[in-house]
């Protein structure tokens, strides 16, 4: 009965309800499409752009944050314009979609919302078509899905299209306070723009954290008596193109912001996000405020059994914590801690999602070695940094931005850093994220430790710690076509990451780290009955992982050589490369095919190519004018003896010298045929540093093209 | 009351636990061998069977096609969720899936529903109905019971005996009634049992199609169609008799070309709206066959492939005036339109059905399986021209390799011409590449020219023109020079790359540093910078392979020698032939320039499975052959 009346009601109101929907996207309509001022009727393209795919004209973002009873209502207005000056960019605006309606819950908080679009065509003739939204159909579920997408009809190279789609979502407040997601975005994108423009409506009593970089503008501020109104305009912005070793938000135009509503000035504390009064811009993170952060961080206490439970670990595994010295105790810890949280539970993971994920999350690693620590009675300091990538503290606003590590002074004056970054533990490295970053130590602990902040800056790496060798043993086989190579590999410090995950199986330390602490394995953990069934999966995934493994170890041969149809005959890791250990290291038999070519009747060998491809940069990326941005420092040495085959000499060994050596790095070779007849080459490549302005590249330029021409220097095998 | 609730439970668990489908010892070494057989594959079916049976609806006046499914899986991986799917559409409807666990318990799914939409299809009506089912050891088996039905039979057009899966035994169950006719066509069919018996009490006849230890169907890029390599049965409706209400079905093509004219027909088409836009197009025009250029290039020019697949409309043309609207349509819609435009100029143009390579079938089994594909013919001459306009840069009168030799069937008011489309000699795709190079420090260096024709031109001309315009210039160097750094290519010159009539002619400098190597008095020379071919072996593909077009390309090179330096070792030639492929280097000397001439052809666009091995063979001998130098020496 209920049902049918409601059913009664909602066919009687249905007209009305659809009829408040039209007028809404009417009303939308006319607001976006009915800007005023030159920019908005703007259907020209400058001359210096004629060549590009596509133009922006123009470009707004009108973003709107207020409250309505107990709802905060955040909407999103997107509005561009776009001229399409060929067939990949009618391709790339032919086809649209979007979600109609939207619902979730985040932070435990509901949400709904629905988007409202308008697409129309200018023609160079300068009459407008407005697509029929009515011709969108549904792109996957029957029923209750809203994802529609549509297709722009009528459009040509030559036309503008002019779209938005405007998002309104609506949150039920569940707490006295919203952080609503922050944006961190540049102002140009891959398309040259005339004109970009973003506005901010919010409410007089929300904050609002504002930053902009590289150039970008300041906001204009302006107020009724309830809204603040911010906007930012932008003119003549090139296209964004992707260069390597770039940070986009260092090197671009960019903004960033934040919205945060408290329902009063008492409730600011709930915030874990950095902010400043309501209603005005915040563009500074000021150092209290950081170390106020690093003060709330560490307000947590642990219980004792924790500590004991570690002793009682090292206990079983042979170790007296109280004979321990200081660093041995962290070192211990450190070791225990990224057993527990990853080692120990990859194996339940990875075996069909069984279990817990491991938790390399570095907040909450650091914030358990710090309670640990306290039990200790160890002192230390909490480290708040910044990502490179964003920037410096001096650009910190968003709590996204900031890195979190531990530091501990092991011997006077000597510190050791601790973080949980990598699935492969080393403990003498900060991540490459973190190097040379200024930061903030925060005290804790109360030992031998001072007491008060200070600001610091955090240790970068040499390219002497981030080194890779390879000494290879090369000899020609009988059929003088491919080589065959055995080789060693040693990378340190940063340089291993890379190598660790590709070339290991959890298999190939598991053993080792339950042994350490007399745990034991996850099947011998399970019931006798479910022992069967795992043993199967065991085995199932060791397989895979070794599928995975060989594929990669010959995608990474026929990458070092520069050849098709590479073969590893054999591989084997030697060492580890985990917590104390500085080298991974490991040996990779190989056939390669391509690098001999047959010239009557001798040969020629591409002997440069022996110490692996080297980067190439292509022509058009030898100019440069933003700043190179690397993960480390580094340096790669090689050493590859090649066996003359019986009766042949090696002649051009001149051709292998090379010797380019600046401030930015450098690229060393040398050849000389040994007393027992070998061949023997050895490289060095290094880059001096993470981090090079941009005015530097030529002379990075310098090693770098020295180490391609290498690897293509041939060098002749004669009969003898 | 607790206590109470506890005992409950106590006693329910010895059900659930003597319910649980755990795998006998003789599945487990089942799915052992199994896995041996197929170490890549996760399930196979131990029985898959199909009764697939008609019913007369009388209210639509249309046979109904009812398809029941009973497969037993076994898992050949331990805790596997293997994801099953069943397509339907406007035309057919999944009424029921069941999934029964070997003691014969029905097992919970959850079941979903969706749209399903292929890549490159913007929209069709296609659905797909998919479950997970547990197989949580090795050996675990499920009963999965799928019961699908056909509102017409006419859309009921085959059935696999493989899946992309192994099976071990495979059947095909057709119960005909009598009031039924209908016929088979089996293909791929090396090792299936077929039996046909009559039930002597309905005067029902049973035909089965069975095998055993069936293949997984390769999951592998660049092959054929399904139907060239899978064995099935291509189902063949012919007609109806019964309670005085009868039907053709599709007894002969005629009655396909009928049904197919009938969703033609009554589209719609407004010629008057698109007749001014072909006026003006042809306003310059000549002759006939400019006119058809002219409205044939705007077509393939301005209209964007769209592809909306939905029900019958999978079969019927939108109508002219939306797709010039629109500018977007299907092939059918572009065929539809680029016939409205031609005959509103009073050419006699005509929609051409027919199916693409990629399917096996021809007209001689009438099927709605047969077609795939709309174009258009236009008469010219005692002939027709046919045009593709979904073939962005097909010149007129070629044809793209989709479609070269497949049966059609032209419109012709009642009756239909069948026709097929022409074969074109790989030698129509020739890509030449000429070079007149000099030796100069240490490089080689000089003209180039590369001339391309056929597909190989309109390959290209579709790359350059999809790209963003600022990008094009650098894809063309990076197009000549191989990405290889160490060749600089440079002052290129095209002919108009817009132009899709003629050859295409691109000119450049050329310099390459590794073609050179000195040591002492000798110098040795790599005369050819690209060695096509050399990586492209088969050494784990099951199925033939595919190239987009029939390959043919030649290269000419001369490198003049330098003055005090004389030739003292040249390579000898190669030649390799098949019937499929082959492969001819020459090298000479000729007035103090060293000649090598390649020539390399694909001239039936495949690569047949039986053939890797010669093939490989080949490629061996050839990447070696390009290993080989021309040795110089300075003269005494």
């Amino acid at each position: 009965m209920t049902n049918k009346i409601f059913n009664i009601l909602i066919f009687c109101f249905l007209p009305l309800i659809i009829n408040a929907q039209s007028r809404i996207e009417q009303e939308l309509q006319d607001k976006i499409w009915g800007k005023t001022g030159a920019i908005y009727q703007d259907t020209k393209v400058p001359e210096k752009w004629k060549n590009e795919s596509a133009v922006i004209l123009f470009q707004d973002y009108d973003y709107s944050f207020d409250k309505r009873a107990n709802t905060l209502v955040n909407s999103t207005t997107y509005h561009i314009r776009i001229a399409l000056q060929d067939k990949n960019a009618v391709k790339e605006y032919s086809e649209f979609s979007f979600s109609e309606r939207f619902s979730g819950t985040q932070n435990y908080q509901y949400y709904r919302g629905r988007t409202y679009t308008g697409f129309k065509i200018i023609k160079p003739d300068g009459t407008t078509k407005i697509v029929d939204l009515e011709t969108a159909v549904p792109v996957t579920s029957e029923s209750n899905s809203s994802e529609k997408k549509i297709a722009i009809p009528d459009l040509q190279i030559g036309d503008i299209i002019d779209y938005y789609y405007h998002q309104e979502e609506i949150t039920i407040i569940a707490y006295n306070f919203h952080v609503f997601e922050p944006v961190l975005t540049t102002l140009a994108s891959s398309y040259p723009a005339k004109y970009v423009r973003r506005c901010f409506e919010v409410e007089k009593k929300f904050y609002i954290n504002y930053k902009p970089m590289n150039g970008a503008p300041e906001l204009k501020a302006s107020e009724d008596d309830k809204l603040k109104f911010f906007t930012l305009e932008a003119k003549d912005l090139d296209k964004i193109e992707g260069t390597e070793w770039m940070y986009v938000y260092r090197s671009m135009p960019a903004i960033k912001f934040q919205i945060l509503y408290a329902k009063n000035t008492m409730m600011e504390s709930q915030f874990y996000v950095f902010h400043g009064s309501p209603g005005k811009v915040n563009s500074k993170v000021t150092d209290e405020e950081i170390i106020k952060l690093g003060k709330r961080f560490l307000q947590t206490e642990a219980p004792k059994y924790l500590l004991n439970k570690f002793i009682e670990k090292l206990k079983e595994n042979g170790i007296d914590y109280a004979s321990l010295s200081k660093q041995e105790k962290i070192d211990e810890l450190y070791h225990y801690l990224h057993y527990k949280n990853v080692t120990q539970v990859l194996e339940p993971y990875f075996l069909n999602k069984r279990g817990s994920e491991p938790n390399t999350n570095q907040t909450e690693f650091v914030s358990e070695m710090i309670k640990y620590l306290s039990l200790m009675g160890i002192s230390g300091d909490l480290i708040l940094t910044t990502d490179r990538g964003y920037g410096t503290l001096a650009d910190l606003l968003l709590l996204q931005e900031i890195g979190v590590l531990l530091r501990v002074e092991t011997t006077p004056g000597s510190f050791s850093y601790y973080s949980t970054y990598s699935l492969h533990p080393y403990l003498k490295t900060i991540s490459t994220d973190y190097e040379g970053q200024p930061a903030w130590a925060i005290p804790f602990g109360n030992g031998d430790s001072n007491g008060t902040e200070e600001k610091i800056t955090l240790p970068v790496s040499s390219y002497t710690q981030n080194q890779s060798t390879m000494t290879s043993k090369v000899k020609m086989n009988e059929d003088f076509e491919t080589l065959n190579a055995s080789t060693t590999y040693t990378h340190q410090g940063h340089n291993k990451d890379w190598y660790q995950y590709r070339l290991t199986t959890i298999y190939d330390y598991l053993p080792g780290e339950l042994t350490r602490y007399g745990d034991k394995s996850f099947i011998e953990e399970v019931g006798k009955k479910e022992q069967h069934k795992v043993q199967q999966e065991i085995d199932e995934l060791k397989k895979k992982q070794q599928k995975d493994l060989d594929e990669r170890l010959e995608e990474i041969i026929n990458d070092e050589y520069k050849c098709e149809g590479g073969k590893v005959t054999s591989f084997k890791v030697l060492k580890m490369g985990r917590y104390q250990d500085p080298n991974f290291e490991y040996q990779i038999n190989s056939t390669i095919p391509g690098l001999v070519q047959k010239a009557g009747p001798n040969y020629l060998l591409n002997a440069g190519m022996l110490v692996g491809s080297q980067k190439e940069i292509d022509e058009k990326d030898k100019t440069r004018s933003v700043d190179i941005y690397m993960s480390s420092a580094r340096s790669y040495h090689t050493e590859v003896t090649f066996e003359t085959p019986k009766g042949y000499i090696v002649e051009g060994l001149e051709k292998l010298t090379y010797k380019v050596d600046n401030e930015t790095g450098g690229f060393i070779s040398s050849a000389q045929v040994e007393k027992d007849g070998t061949l023997k080459i050895i490289t060095k490549k290094w880059y001096d540093h993470q981090y090079e302005k941009a005015e530097n590249w030529p002379k990075m330029l310098e090693f770098l093209e020295a180490a391609y021409n290498f690897t293509q220097t041939k060098i002749l095998i004669k009969k003898g | 009351m607790t206590r109470f609730l506890v005992l409950c439970l106590l006693f329910l668990q010895t059900p659930l636990i003597s319910q649980r489908n755990l795998p006998d010892p003789a599945d487990i070494a089942l799915a052992q061998e199994m896995s041996k057989t197929y170490p890549d594959e996760e399930v196979a079916s131990i029985n898959y069977l199909i009764d697939v049976t008609f019913d007369y609806n009388k209210e639509k006046d249309l046979v109904t096609v009812t398809v029941k499914t009973n497969e037993t899986l076994i898992g050949l991986r331990p805790k596997l969720d293997f994801t099953m799917a069943e397509f339907y559409n406007d035309q057919s409807e999944v009424e029921e899936i069941e999934v029964l666990n070997k003691k014969g318990k029905k097992v919970i799914l959850d079941i979903k529903r969706e749209n399903y939409t292929s890549a490159g299809i913007f929209y069709d009506d296609a659905k797909v109905a998919y479950f997970e089912v547990d197989f949580p050891t090795i050996g675990t088996c499920n009963i999965v019971q799928i019961t699908k039905t056909y509102k017409d039979v006419r859309y009921f057009v085959s059935e696999y005996l493989s899946a992309h899966y192994p099976r071990k035994k495979s059947t095909l169950r057709f119960t005909v009634p009598a009031w039924l006719n209908v016929d088979f066509k089996e293909f791929n069919f090396d090792d299936v049992n077929k039996k046909i018996s009559e039930d002597p009490k309905t005067g029902d006849k049973v035909y089965v199609f069975g095998a055993e230890n069936v293949a997984p169907q390769a999951k592998e890029d660049y092959g054929k169609g399904p139907s060239h390599l899978y064995p099935h049965v291509l189902f063949l409706y012919q007609g109806y008799d019964i309670k005085g209400k009868s039907d053709r079905g599709f007894k002969e093509a005629k009655d396909l070309y009928k049904w197919y004219r009938q969703l033609a027909a009554d589209i719609g088409n407004d010629r008057a709206i698109v007749v001014k836009k072909a006026e003006e197009l042809t306003k310059n025009a000549l002759t006939d066959e400019e006119k058809i250029k002219a409205i044939y290039y705007w077509v393939q020019e301005n209209i964007r492939y769209i592809a909306f697949e939905d029900g019958v409309a999978g079969f019927r043309p939108d109508n002219c005036q939306n797709v010039f609207n629109n500018k977007y349509g299907d092939c059918k819609g572009m065929a539809n339109l680029t016939k409205e435009m031609l005959n509103s100029l009073g050419m006699d143009a005509r929609l051409v059905w027919i199916g693409t390579k990629r399917l096996a079938y021809d007209y001689t089994s009438p099927s709605l399986g047969v077609d795939n594909h709309m174009i258009c013919a236009v008469k010219s001459g005692d002939g027709f021209l046919f045009l593709d306009a979904t073939e962005e840069f097909n010149e007129l009168g070629h044809y793209a390799e989709g479609i070269q030799g497949r049966p059609i069937m032209i419109e012709d008011g009642e009756t239909f011409i069948s026709a097929k489309i022409p074969v074109e000699s790989h030698t129509g795709n020739t890509t030449k590449k000429y070079q007149d190079l000099a030796i100069e420090d240490e490089k080689l260096v000089g003209k180039a020219t590369l001339e391309m024709e056929g597909e190989s031109k309109a390959d290209l001309l579709y790359q350059v023109n999809n790209l963003r315009q600022n990008y094009k210039d650098d894809a063309m160097r990076r197009y000549l020079d191989n990405g290889d750094k160490t060749c600089q290519v440079s002052n290129i010159s095209s002919s108009d790359l817009t132009n899709r009539d003629g050859n295409i002619t691109i000119t450049y400098d050329f310099a390459w540093s590794n073609g050179i190597s000195v040591f002492g008095d000798e110098l040795y020379l790599d005369i050819d910078f690209e060695k096509d071919f050399k990586d492209l072996v088969f050494d784990k593909r099951k199925t033939d392979y595919l190239f987009d077009h029939k390959i043919h390309r030649v290269s000419e090179i001369k490198v003049a020698v330098p003055e005090g330096w004389q030739v003292v070792s040249i390579p000898e030639g190669f030649v390799r032939e098949h019937e499929d492929f082959f492969f001819k280097i020459d090298y000479s000397l000729q007035n103090e320039k060293v000649l090598f001439t390649k020539e390399i052809g694909i001239p039936n666009s495949e690569i047949k499975a039986q053939d890797f091995a010669t093939w490989n063979g080949f490629v061996k001998d050839l990447a070696k052959q390009y290993q080989e130098q021309i040795v110089l020496k300075k003269k005494p």
